[in-house]
């Protein structure tokens, strides 16, 4: 196994907080597995082996992912101290790690909005929402564009889905 | 030849046939948008498909999948269209022909690196699916003679050598492949009955309270998984990178004195129509191998196109070769991937794996009972092939001013819509709010994956061939009674396992060798599938 090897030289803890989250949730899968093995005798044969393989080989990986990322934080702050990092270049304007959060983050509180509400007010109008909404997130301003493209996709979806396919999606508060 | 007849004769029925204008339409839209992509698409249209086969049985079948191989082979003809007038890819296994296809674009001759581009893929597309006509059913009838170990170490050698060579880092790529397989194991067995790691312990996921248990146990599906990576994860992560999005389509227009319609003059013809074969011909046997996929054929022709060009000098500032080429391949690779999946039901891409998924979800059997049982499915879909070859070189020959209109959609109207059309695809499938809390849980990993640089596809890979894998090894297991011998005796069985410990090693070799030398390089790698 190759030790990992991120291009960019700049101690960063988002990695290590990554891996270690990797590494609990894989513990407590292992945990979970061997828990569900109960007293069935370990047979590469049976239902239990391979959730305890799966689990066990991701909790490796995480681990040494881990301990790898560690590594590089720990060199990355010591380098940090004797001014050996490398200042930002034009390089590090394409770091695909650079995120800022507040979009995101909106976008996930109106996703969850959007899936609690759907079904007690309706798709009709929950996704006419969530439309203008996300495209306000990702930075429309021409909102009378989202606002109609909203309004017909959100009832074109719904007629085709209910009438043309026949698949359900929740009519919630409207009277259809 | 009789069978390719009757798939002819299915195919063009009106209804099959809106079904392949409908398939090649959507996936030349799709393939043109970057952030969608056809494994997505094919993904989100599940719901659909269902609702199709549930009302017309055997038809509904024959319809979806002509649906779907239009729509996987229309993305590698509009995968092209962006990365010649955008300079990005709208699909990965377009990288290579943004090289020189954007030059050509950037000195005024967009239309001819289109043109080029779009005959190179019918022509690839046309041979490849003829190669694919010949050798599909005596393959298949090959592997009547595979065991349950031989299928195995396929399986293996399949993920193994697709997660070696996409991504920079073998630990990260190993990671998306072991997650995939750990969500493959999630639910009932299918052996025994048995969930596993379905929540079921705990009070809280009980059926009688959310349904969560219920939902878990039925085993989390690969639409499921894919509408997370790539619909969510990706919109997400584009919401943090709003500033870093390309918008400069470069003008389809000629320069001044060239004539209006400058497709391709005599002299592009002539140094494209080489490039198309060598393209195909190194595209459809890399694309039938385990390792799949059309990066490397693609890869490779814009390499051997540079070394045996004339025009040398051109490259780097827009040679036709290097856009005929690695197209050609580019879709050559796609007919050659359907070979694994047709004749032994192994996916060597996320889409191809997505298909793989319809086809059980239709319960059409694939292997040499594909050819005995199902054989009106298989040759229309075949057939649909050919005829969507040519609804394509139509679509994106003299209409390719309306997919150009395509890139100038707002992208905040562009993710908006993807983001309903992920949570339609969801919903339509549970009638259940949970897997989409779900979805949106593993869009939120997605963008951790795509921010320190783990690839996506093994993660697809591994839900689809891991339950394949298991189920192998285990009947291997009951047949020699837990004895591993057979994985060191069985000559084939011992081949494909060699080949995967190779497929793993070679990638690196360029790193190891820098290595022994003091010196340091990355490893082998290619673009990641969207």
């Amino acid at each position: 196994m190759t030790a990992d090897d991120h291009p960019v030289a700049r101690p960063r803890v988002g990695t290590v907080l990554f891996g270690a989250g990797a590494f609990a949730g894989g513990l407590a899968l292992l945990l979970l597995a061997w828990h569900e093995k109960g007293d069935t005798a370990f047979s590469p044969a049976n239902e239990r082996f391979a959730p305890i393989v799966v689990t066990g080989l991701w909790t490796v990986l995480s681990a040494l992912y881990l301990v790898g990322q560690l590594t590089r934080f720990v060199r990355g702050v010591a380098a940090a101290k004797t001014a050996a990092v490398p200042a930002e270049t034009d390089d590090a304007a394409d770091d695909p790690a650079e995120v800022h959060w507040r979009a995101p983050l909106l976008m996930v509180v109106a996703l969850v909005a959007y899936v609690l509400l759907l079904e007690p007010v309706g798709f009709l109008i929950t996704t006419f929402a969530f439309y203008v909404a996300a495209a306000a997130i990702l930075g429309s301003r021409v909102w009378w564009r989202e606002l109609v493209i909203g309004a017909a996709m959100s009832a074109v979806i719904y007629f085709s889905f209910t009438y043309l396919l026949e698949l359900t999606l929740p009519p919630g508060v409207l009277p259809l | 030849m009789a069978n390719l007849l009757g798939g002819f004769a299915s195919v063009l029925t009106p209804e099959n046939l809106l079904f392949a204008v409908i398939g090649v339409t959507v996936g030349t839209f799709v393939g043109i948008l970057p952030g969608i992509g056809p494994a997505l698409t094919i993904a989100l249209l599940f719901p659909v498909a269902n609702s199709l086969v549930d009302s017309n049985g055997q038809s509904g079948v024959v319809g979806s999948l002509i649906m779907f191989a239009g729509i996987y082979s229309g993305a590698m003809y509009g995968g092209s269209t962006t990365s010649i007038l955008l300079n990005t890819p709208g699909e990965s296994n377009s990288v290579v022909t943004a090289i020189e296809g954007h030059q050509m674009a950037l000195r005024g001759r967009a239309r001819a690196a289109l043109a080029s581009a779009a005959i190179g893929s019918f022509v690839a597309g046309t041979l490849s699916t003829l190669a694919l006509t010949f050798f599909a059913e005596p393959l298949a009838a090959l592997a009547i003679n595979f065991r349950h170990s031989d299928f195995f170490a396929l399986g293996v050698l399949a993920t193994v050598s697709v997660t070696a060579l996409v991504g920079r880092s073998l630990l990260r790529g190993m990671m998306s492949l072991t997650l995939g397989l750990l969500i493959g194991v999630i639910g009932i067995d299918t052996l025994t009955g048995k969930p596993r790691l379905s929540l079921q312990e705990f009070v809280w996921a009980d059926a009688n309270h959310t349904g969560v248990s219920t939902f878990m146990q039925a085993g989390i599906g690969a639409t499921l998984v894919i509408v997370g990576l790539f619909a969510f994860g990706e919109t997400l992560y584009v919401c943090g990178r709003l500033k870093k999005l390309p918008d400069k389509i470069a003008p389809m227009d000629a320069k001044d004195g060239e004539p209006e319609f400058a497709w391709m003059t005599k002299k592009d013809w002539r140094r494209s129509w080489l490039p198309w074969l060598r393209g195909t011909a190194l595209g459809f046997p890399f694309g039938a191998m385990p390792a799949g996929g059309a990066e490397i054929p693609t890869f490779l022709s814009y390499t051997l196109e540079k070394a045996r060009s004339k025009f040398r000098g051109q490259f780097g500032t827009g040679a036709i070769e290097g856009v005929a080429g690695p197209e050609a391949a580019n879709n050559a690779a796609f007919a050659g991937v359907l070979v694994p999946l047709l004749t032994l039901g192994i996916p060597t891409s996320a889409t191809a794996a997505i298909i793989l998924a319809s086809f059980k979800s239709f319960d059409v059997p694939v292997g040499i009972q594909l050819f005995d049982h199902g054989g009106a499915v298989v040759w229309a879909l075949i057939a649909s092939l050919y005829v969507g070859n040519i609804i394509l070189l139509i679509l994106n020959l003299p209409l390719i001013r309306i997919w150009v209109l395509v890139l100038r959609i707002p992208r905040p109207a562009l993710y908006s819509a993807i983001l309903v059309f992920a949570v339609v695809g969801v919903y339509a499938n549970a009638n259940l709010a949970f897997p989409l809390f779900l979805a949106i849980g593993i869009g939120v990993l997605a963008v951790f994956m795509r921010m320190y640089d783990f690839p996506i596809s093994p993660v697809i890979l591994g839900v689809i061939i891991g339950p394949l894998l298991e189920e192998n090894f285990r009947k291997t297991m009951q047949e020699t009674n837990n004895s591993y011998a057979i994985f060191v005796d069985r000559p084939l069985t011992v081949s494909l396992l060699a080949l995967a410990v190779v497929s793993l090693i070679l990638p690196n070799l360029p790193k190891i060798i820098a290595f022994l030398r003091g010196r340091r390089a990355d490893k082998l790698s290619f673009a990641d599938e969207d």
